[in-house]
This record gives C-alpha cells, structure tokens and sequence, in this order.
C-alpha cells in the first residue's frame, strides 16, 4: 500500500464508522476494515479501560469486540485481565512479543506482532498478527483522526443503543401484550385495511394475517347487522374516536358468533388518521351462559314455558301496551281437574307427561305474541292482549280463546300406554292498563278459576268481585286467627251439664273469638277455619291446657271438685300421633283428675281410622279419661265400629233433640239410641235441650243427663261458677 | 482426509452400477457416506442417486455443476462419488435471505449450528457449496467470518448452471434444494489453496458506490466510463454497449486486498445508467484494478497450488485431490488451454486422482486460518 492510499483508506473507515448506529456493529465492522487494510490477521477492542498506572501491572476490561480469532470472539463481554503494557499504553506497532500476547490465550494462532490504537479516552483496539504485516505507512499516526472520530461515533452509538434499547423493551412488552393477550386485537390503516391482527384474532375467526391482511374487517360481518348499525358505530368512531359494544360476526368456517367490540381510532400528534384499532373478546360461552341462566330463571324447565317470574314481566309489558292502545287484555287461570288424582295414582311421570302435553296444546291455542306460563303443579296462565277496547266485546274475545283452550285440553291425552282424560277449570279476567295491579289481576283470575271449579269443573268463569269480597274477608280472618292466641283473644265458654235432678254434671269448654275489632266472632266461622289451616291444633292444645287448669282449680272447692269438663277435639289434633302424650303431659302439668276430664269425638273422627282411634282411646282410658261421641246419628256410625270403641257417653245430636216432642221419627231415633247406649253399657246426655217438654221426654226415656239453654247457656267462667252457686 | 481409493468416478447415473460401488465401499466402511458431484446434463439424475443410496442406507449430499472434471478432462455426463468413511456432520440450508439484517440472523445461526460440532480437533475445515445464484455469498461469508473466525479453515464452490438459470442444484439423502447452501465440516483437514494467476495493473481505483454485486462508481464516476477508460488506456480497447459482453471475461476486475491478493469479479451485465453487475459482491469502497487475459499464468498458477497443498498436506504423491475450476475461467482460457491447465495439474501433482467440476465461483481463505473470499476464475484445490 503507497502513501497515495491513504486517503481511499481512510476515506472507507470513516464511511464505515458512519455509517453504523449500533456499537457492537460499529466496533465489529470497523475492526474488520481495519484489519483488512492492515493485514492484521485479528483483533479486539476494548471500551471503558479503567486507568492505569503500572506499566507490569494487569487491568480489569471486557472486549467488546473481536473479530478473526475464535478464541477471543468467545471472550466477547466477559471481563478478562490483560497487561497495562499490551492495552493502556500510547499508539504503537510492536513485533516480536510473544510473551506479551500469550496473555490472550489464544489457542489457535501464536501471535507475535500487534498494533495498539487507542481510541481517545474511550478504550483501545488491539490488533494481532502471527507475523507482522509489512507497511511502509505510518499507521499509527495515519490513523489518528479515524479513531477521533471513532470516539465521536462511539459515544453517539451508545447513546442510541441505550434508546434503542429502552425503545425494543418496550416494543418487546407490548408485543407480548399483544402476542399473548386473549382478547382478539385487530389493527387496520387509515382507510380499514386489516395490516396486523393477534394470535387471539386468529383462534377466535380461524383467519391468519396472511388471509385477511388488506381486507376490510366487514369481511367477518355475520350479516345479522343492518346498515344503521354500521352507520350508527362508524359515527360515534367518526364523532368521540371511539365505538364499544356487541356484535355478531362470522369466522371462517360459517359459524356465527358475538363478541364485544371496541373500536379505537389512533391518530399521530397532528391529530392525522393513522390507524382504528378493533379489541374484541368472544362473548359466546358468556352469551350461552347467559341463555341458560335466562332459561333457568325464567322457564319452566318442563315444559319450556315461561314461569311466574317472566309471567309477570310480560304482564307488566302488556298493561304498558294497554295503557298505550286502549285496548283490553285478558288473563286466563288455568288448572286442570283431578290432577292429583292422576299423580297419585299414576305416579309423577305421566304426571309429567300430560303437563307437557297440555303446554303444547296451550300454545297452539294462543296467537303469536300471547304468552302461555306455568305457575307450577297444574297451573297454567294465559295471557290474551290486544283485544277490543270495548270491554264486553274483550270479553267475547277471552271467552273464545278460553272455549277453544277447553276443547282441547279436554281431548283425550296419550300418556305411555294410558289414554287420559283431564278438564280444566277456567278463570277469566280482564284487564286494561294499569287500571288493576298486576297482584290483583292475577288474585281475580284465580278467585275465577276457584268458582269455575266450584261450579263443577271442566267450566269457564269470570271473575266476580262478591266472590272475591269473600274469599278476601275469609284470608283476612285467617290472618287475624294466626295472632289470636298471642293477642290473648281466645276464651273458654262453659255450658252447664246437669242430671235429672239438676245436679250440675260438669260443662263441655266451648271456645269463643273475642276480636278487637269485630267483637265475639261465631265458632261457626272461625272453627272450620282453624281446621282448614291447621291452626286448630295449637289452638285445641290450648284449650285443653285451660281446661285442666280449671278442673285443677276446682279441686280446692267442694262444690266443683267433682264436676267433669268435656272438651272437643278436632281430627288434626286426635290424628298427631303424640296427642296421647300430649294429653298426658297437659293433665300432669295441670295437675287435673283424669277422671274428670271428658274428650268428646265426632264421628267423622272416629270412623277417618277406627283402628288408629280405638288404639289412642284405649291408651287414655288407661289414664282414666273419658270418651263422649259427639253429634252422635248424624253420622254414618257402624255399629259393629261402635261395639268396639271403648267410650263411655253417647250425645245425642241436638237436632234430633229440637224435635223429639213434635217429629215421632226424631222420638223414635232418640229413644232407640237411648236403648243401644244401655245395652252396650253407655252414659247417654242429649244436648240442645230447651224446653221442659225435651227434659221429661227424654228423662223417660232414661236418658237422664242434659245440655241446652233450658239449664244455660255457654256463658264465661265466672258466670258459670256463679251459676252454679245458685 | 488421507483414504485411499474413496473417490469414484461411474460413466453412467445408474441406480444399479451406483448401487454396486456403495455396496462395495460398504463392505470396507459400513458407515459410509458419500458427496456426489454431478453435471447439469445429468440433473435429473439427483432422484436415482438418492434411492440408491437410500436402498443402501448410505447418507447422501451433494451437487450440481455445468460439467464434472474427471480424468485431466471436462465432462458432462457421469457422477463423482466422494466417499467418507463416517458421514461427516452436515447440513442443507435453503432459501437463504438477502436483506442485510436476515442475511447476518441467517449466518449467525449457521454459525451456531457449525459452533455446536466444531470439537478439540485443531483441524477443521467448513466446506461449503452455494447455489452460485445466492446474490448475497460474500456478505453471508463476511458474517459466518465475524462467529468462527480462524476455529475453521473455508474451501467451497458454487454450483448450479452455467446459463446462470435458476435450477435445484443442492440436495441430501431427501432434497433437492436451490438458493441455499450445503454445508459440510470435514475433520482433521487442513483447508484448501485457491490460485487464479491474474496479475494485478498497478493501477488502482476505487469502488465508490457499489450495492451487492452492482458497482455504480468508481472514483466517484459512472462505472462503464471508467471501465472503457481504462480498458482503453491500459489495453488499447474500445468498449461499448454493445461489445461489452464480449470483453467482460477478458477483462475482468480485480478487488486487490490489503495482503495484495487479488480477487477476480467478471463484469457480466451493463445497467443503462452504467452500472455493472459483476458475479459476486464487490464490497463498498473495494480497491479495483483491471485484469487482462494474457496476463494469466497457467505454470506459475499451478505451480503455486501444487506448492500450496504441500505446504498444507506434505507429500501429496498419490493422494486423492478435489479441484473446482471455475468456468469463468474456462471461457476466458478457452476450453483447449482449460483442458491443458487441467492436464498440467494432474502432472504436476502426481496424484491419485483429481475429482472436482466446473463451478461458479470459488471459496477460499486469503491465508491460512484466514478470511473467506469469495472469488472468480480461480482454481480451488484440496486434499480429499
């Protein structure tokens, strides 16, 4: 090489520093031009040489750059010692150093020559020959500027590498984010092509970037939008930048899915356009869950009906509509005859079955737009809207569709092997807007359908509000009757027994309602009451405790220590299978004289289970209490039951008592009870004696025990007690 | 590589005759392994090779060049069979990129893969044939250069077809590959001498704006104008447009190294804003200088090849050579003197055989352990 070349040479390295941004490539690249025109046959550099003042000393460096030796490529960004003499010293060119070089330990070339070049206060570049490369140029000096300029490059690449780096971190996040996010992103140019969509997209639409880059992102549109749709995003994107909500769009294979979608216009510091960028998650196992939560709460899983609760939003909707329109709707409340009979016998499968069926037979009796629900067991509504405005025309409407549901619930079913034949009893009722509440609506309908089954089943009914007055007056009642015993409202009435010489016998307890508000209420009234609720059982229980008390009380008092008390008890309460224990419990509590204790049974107690009855009666005789039957012959009494029940006292029922000096079949009916009671060793007593004549008749008759106004009425304790006195 | 008798030349590409030199070879080395070198005229011969050495359970690589030399003589029909005891770690790379950035991803992982099976063996060399239409050969070696560096000594050729017409000339035991490169990494070998003879005018310019193998300027002017400039000059030629192919080969460019070598890029295309396009890359701000046909040397080429695998191998009498020689070379000599420089060779060296083919280029080291060059109108030689 003349002296003519330096400049081309040095004309290329300072190209070549130039042209290099990073510095791992620029000292690399700048080392390999460096030993091509030296012929230096390797090299490394080394940045960052920390000062050093020993020249037989070694110095801590890393090399950041070797190029053409295998071993010291592998040293590249580990830290080394080297001698302060080979790396911290100035610019030279040096031969014959072996020892100095062995240093490096480089295993497949021995090299002898080197040339130093420090590049400012930067580092130094070291480069190495087996032999030292004949030059008449004056490299060391030549080169100056270059490495000047190096420096400048070096400090310049390092601090675009550090911006670089910081730049490719975050770059590296996002592209994860976006590599590994589960929700779909798609990203398209300022005119809608698609130029990058995500993993997700691809899992989610079946399409790879490849397969929809430069298309417009309708192609996924499912068709299930309308234009307005799209007009109505794009504006919002257009308007606010952003669009967010569901959609339906198609994936590659067809399949049609939802998926919630934002929409996010990017645009560069100017505010300019660049690009909308689409994140969208796949809502469909969501949508699914949601149906099916919806089906479940608000389906009737059996037949697929709407259930009470969609029952009533859809009444809601359509006294909004009525409000609206005028027009009338109407509630049809269905229940089917005998149903129970047909699960009991049956069993709950074809139970089952005839549900469904009717469900089908109801919704093709109902138009498009009605709604058909179940409420549960056998009950079904139907509600009917947009009939007349006209209220009797509405009516002819629902009488229609209420006929057309009668006729075909009432066709034979095929239930597995059993054909089936069900009625319904129908209730109708009105409605229009919000004139009535929707608990009304739905209370009238089914007041209807109870008078449809009253009136004798497989019937239609209108709702009429005397009835429901009624039926209102009678849940109010029962309402009262659950607090009576709390409010203290109940009481015990005495009615006097006495014998034919009209010494007192002891009293039956009749239980009396005193209401705050409605004064004495009726036994008549509220007894079958309490039995039909059940509330006869605490109520009976309290009427027995109160009477053991009294007898308990009256055991201190000569004139009443023999007396006896005849309490009634009802089925509910003689069927409890711990009513013997209860009474046990009751007279030990009280301390009364089972003796004096008188149970009075009905027939209709005794004959629900004889052997039940005789079984408990036997277990109380044992006590020492005693039977009355009540009511006795106005029941249906076998006598051979009668033969084996252990009692102690037939009543004659008061009715035929009223009549018995006027009516010989009453006198006859009576006498002969009387006989029976003899000859199977009973006490007879007639109640609802009132008059002189009654008394004598029956007296004759040997029954000498008696009950009735002719001797008092029921009447308080205290006035009973003082009764006595007199 | 010093095996006796490992290379086999067969007349014909057929399944029986090769089938019959494996199972002979398989009796002596049950793991053998085999780089076939074939002619372009018997390309469509890859898919019997690769069943016969399927059917015989012997691994396969290979290539395809414009002609075989066989024999102190070129040949187009035929098959070199390059046998190896033990197959020797390779591997076939194909479509490899041409975009700076993924051209060094690419080399670096070659690197990797080479890095992986280099061992304690001082003596290592990386053999390497291209697809001679890779556009990138030289920058892909600058690269694979800065990762292993003087671990390994560089010998390779270029294949392909000689119309310069993309075609699959690489292939294994399964594939037939084009744009790539097979690698081999043959064990205690010391390399290979690469010799071209041209001598340099001492005239020197400078390539001011090249890119890949397209020279823009040259001193900061239009390439062609320099080229007929100096051509005129120098050897009292007028160039043009239109006879410019013509005298492409004779007068090829020369990038002269910092060591002195020369390596020969013939300009074979005139771009219409007077760019050249040369075979292989002509590195930005190279020193140039105009070759001149006469000027090559045959005896003083030849003489130092021979003298080169002394050096590196001892005594070479009777040994098995490989020689590519590039068939710029060839169109440049002529095919009478290519033929005699082949003869003289076979002469000088008293070997064996010499195997090789026509190739497209050549892979050298500028000195031992040293950098690899890409070159033109060389002679590659190596013990096998």
């Amino acid at each position: 090489m003349e002296r003519e070349d330096i400049l081309p040479v040095m004309y290329d390295l300072v190209v070549t520093i130039g042209s290099e941004i990073s510095t791992k490539s620029l000292l690399t690249r700048t080392l390999q031009r460096l030993l091509y025109h030296t012929s230096f046959s390797a090299g490394f550099i080394c940045l960052d040489v920390p000062f050093c003042g020993k020249a037989h000393g070694q110095v801590e460096v890393h090399l950041d750059a070797a190029v053409g030796d295998f071993d010291l490529i592998g040293e590249i960004g580990k830290p080394l010692h080297l001698p302060c003499a080979l790396i911290c010293q100035a610019a030279v060119r040096e031969d014959e150093q072996t020892a100095l070089l062995s240093a490096l330990r480089c295993t497949q070339t021995q090299y002898k020559a080197y040339l130093r070049l420090p590049i400012d206060h930067c580092g130094v570049i070291v480069l190495l020959a087996a032999e030292i490369p004949e030059t008449n140029l004056p490299l060391t000096t030549m080169l100056q500027p270059v490495l000047a300029h190096l420096a400048k490059a070096i400090v310049l690449c390092r601090n675009n590498d550090a911006y670089t780096s910081g730049l490719v971190t975050q770059r590296d996040m996002l592209e994860k984010v976006f590599e590994s996010s589960y929700s779909s992103v798609m990203i398209t140019d300022d005119k809608s092509n698609i130029i990058e969509v995500n993993p997700a997209f691809t899992r989610i639409t079946g399409y790879t970037l490849e397969e929809v880059r430069g298309k417009n992102p309708h192609h996924l549109a499912s068709g299930r939008h309308d234009k307005l749709f799209y007009s109505e995003m794009w504006r919002s994107i257009n308007d606010s930048g952003h669009w967010e909500g569901e959609i339906w769009n198609r994936r590659k294979n067809g399949e049609v899915f939802p998926s919630w979608l934002s929409i996010n216009q990017i645009c560069d510091t100017n505010g300019k356009l660049l690009h909308y960028v689409g994140t969208s998650s796949d809502i469909t196992k969501r949508k699914e869950a949601e149906a099916q939560i919806h089906q479940l709460a608000f389906y009737d899983p059996l037949t697929q009906l709407p259930n009470r609760r969609l029952l009533v939003e859809r009444l809601q909707q359509a006294f909004s509509v009525g409000t609206r329109s005028g027009q009338h709707g109407a509630v049809l409340f269905l229940d089917l005859d005998n149903f129970k009979t047909l699960n009991d016998t049956k069993g709950h499968d074809i139970g089952d079955q005839l549900l469904a069926e009717v469900a089908e037979r109801l919704n093709a009796c109902v138009r498009d737009g009605d709604t058909v629900a179940r409420l549960g067991g056998d009950e079904f509504v139907v509600i009917l809207e947009a009939l007349s405005t006209k209220s009797d025309e509405a009516a002819g409407q629902a009488d229609l569709v209420a006929e057309k549901i009668r006729d075909a619930l009432t066709r034979p079913y095929q239930l597995s092997n059993h054909i089936h034949y069900s009625t319904p009893s129908i209730g109708v009722v009105l409605f229009r807007g919000h004139q009535q509440s929707l608990e009304d609506v739905l209370k009238y309908a089914d007041t209807a359908m109870y008078q449809a089954k009253t009136a004798g089943r497989n019937t239609i009914r209108f709702y009429d509000p005397v009835m429901q007055a009624a039926i209102e007056a009678r849940a109010e009642l029962e309402e009262d009757l659950r607090h009576a015993l709390e409010r203290e409202q109940l009481c015990l009435y005495y009615q006097i027994q006495m014998d034919s010489r009209n010494r007192p016998l002891g009293a039956e307890v009749l239980l009396r309602w005193q209401h705050s508000e409605r004064g004495l209420i009726s036994p008549a009234q509220f007894i079958p009451l309490a039995e039909e609720t059940g509330l006869i059982v605490p109520i009976g229980l309290w009427v027995l405790q109160t009477a053991c008390a009294q007898l308990r009380l009256w055991q201190s008092n000569e004139m009443t220590r023999d007396l006896t008390l005849a309490v009634n008890v009802s089925a509910k309460q003689f069927r409890r299978p711990d009513f013997v224990a209860q009474v046990q419990r009751t007279l030990v509590e009280a301390g009364a004289k089972p003796a004096l204790l008188k149970l009075e049974l009905t027939e209709s107690i005794v004959l629900e289970n004889v052997e039940d009855t005789i079984s408990k009666m036997r277990e109380l005789k044992l006590l020492g209490v005693s039977f009355s039957m009540d009511d006795f012959g106005t029941g249906y009494s076998s006598l051979q039951y009668l033969k084996r029940l252990p009692l102690d006292q037939i009543k004659i029922d008061q009715s035929f008592v009223r009549d018995i000096a006027s009516d010989p079949n009453d006198a006859a009916i009576v006498q002969t009870i009387i006989a029976m009671s003899e000859v199977m060793g009973l006490v007879v007593i007639a109640e609802g004696v009132e008059t002189q004549a009654q008394r004598e008749f029956l007296d004759l008759r040997g029954c000498h025990a008696f009950q009735g106004y002719l001797f008092g009425k029921p009447v308080p304790l205290a006035e009973f007690e003082a009764q006595l006195k007199n | 590589m010093s095996k006796a008798n490992m290379m086999h030349f067969l007349p014909g590409v057929e399944a029986g005759e090769i089938e019959k030199k494996l199972a002979e070879m398989q009796a002596l080395h049950p793991k053998l392994g085999v780089c076939a070198l074939l002619p372009e005229q018997e390309k469509d011969k890859v898919a019997v090779l690769q069943a016969a050495c399927s059917s015989r359970k012997v691994s396969l690589v290979g290539a395809i060049f414009p002609a075989l030399i066989q024999d102190g003589r070129f040949t187009t029909s035929g098959v070199w069979l390059l046998c190896f005891r033990e197959m020797p770690y390779f591997k076939l790379y194909d479509d490899l990129p041409v975009a700076s950035a993924e051209a060094e991803q690419a080399a670096e992982k070659i690197a990797n893969d080479i890095r992986e099976q280099i061992d304690h063996n001082p003596d290592v060399t990386l053999f390497m044939l291209f697809d001679a239409m890779v556009p990138n050969i030289g920058t892909l070696l600058d690269n694979l250069y800065l990762h292993l560096a003087n671990r390994v000594h560089y010998a390779g050729a270029n294949a392909g077809s000689e119309t310069f017409q993309p075609m699959p000339c690489l292939f294994d035991s399964e594939r037939v590959i084009q744009n790539g490169v097979l690698l081999l990494l043959l064990n205690s070998h010391k390399g290979a001498i690469l010799e071209h003879g041209y001598h340099t005018n001492p005239h020197t310019s400078y390539a001011t704006s090249t890119n890949g193998n397209c020279i823009s300027q040259i001193d900061w002017q239009p390439a062609f104008k320099v080229y007929q400039d100096l051509v005129r000059e120098h050897y009292g030629q007028e160039v043009t447009a239109e006879n410019f192919y013509q005298y492409g080969v004779h007068f090829p460019f020369g990038i002269v190294r910092a060591n002195h070598h020369v390596v020969v890029r013939i300009p074979v295309m005139l771009a219409e804003d007077g760019s050249l396009f040369c075979v292989g890359e002509v590195p930005p701000n190279s020193v140039l200088t105009l070759l001149k046909a006469p000027t090559v040397r045959s005896v003083e080429t030849l003489h130092n090849l021979t003298e080169g695998l002394k050096t590196l191998n001892g005594d070479i009498t009777g040994a098995e050579l490989m020689l590519f020689y590039c068939a710029g070379r060839r169109l440049h000599l002529g095919m009478e003197m290519a033929t005699a420089e082949l003869e003289a060779f076979e002469g000088l060296v008293q070997a064996a055989q010499v195997a090789g083919a026509l190739s497209l280029g050549e892979i050298g080291g500028s000195t031992v352990h040293g950098y690899p060059l890409f070159h033109n109108a060389t002679l590659v030689a190596a013990r096998w």
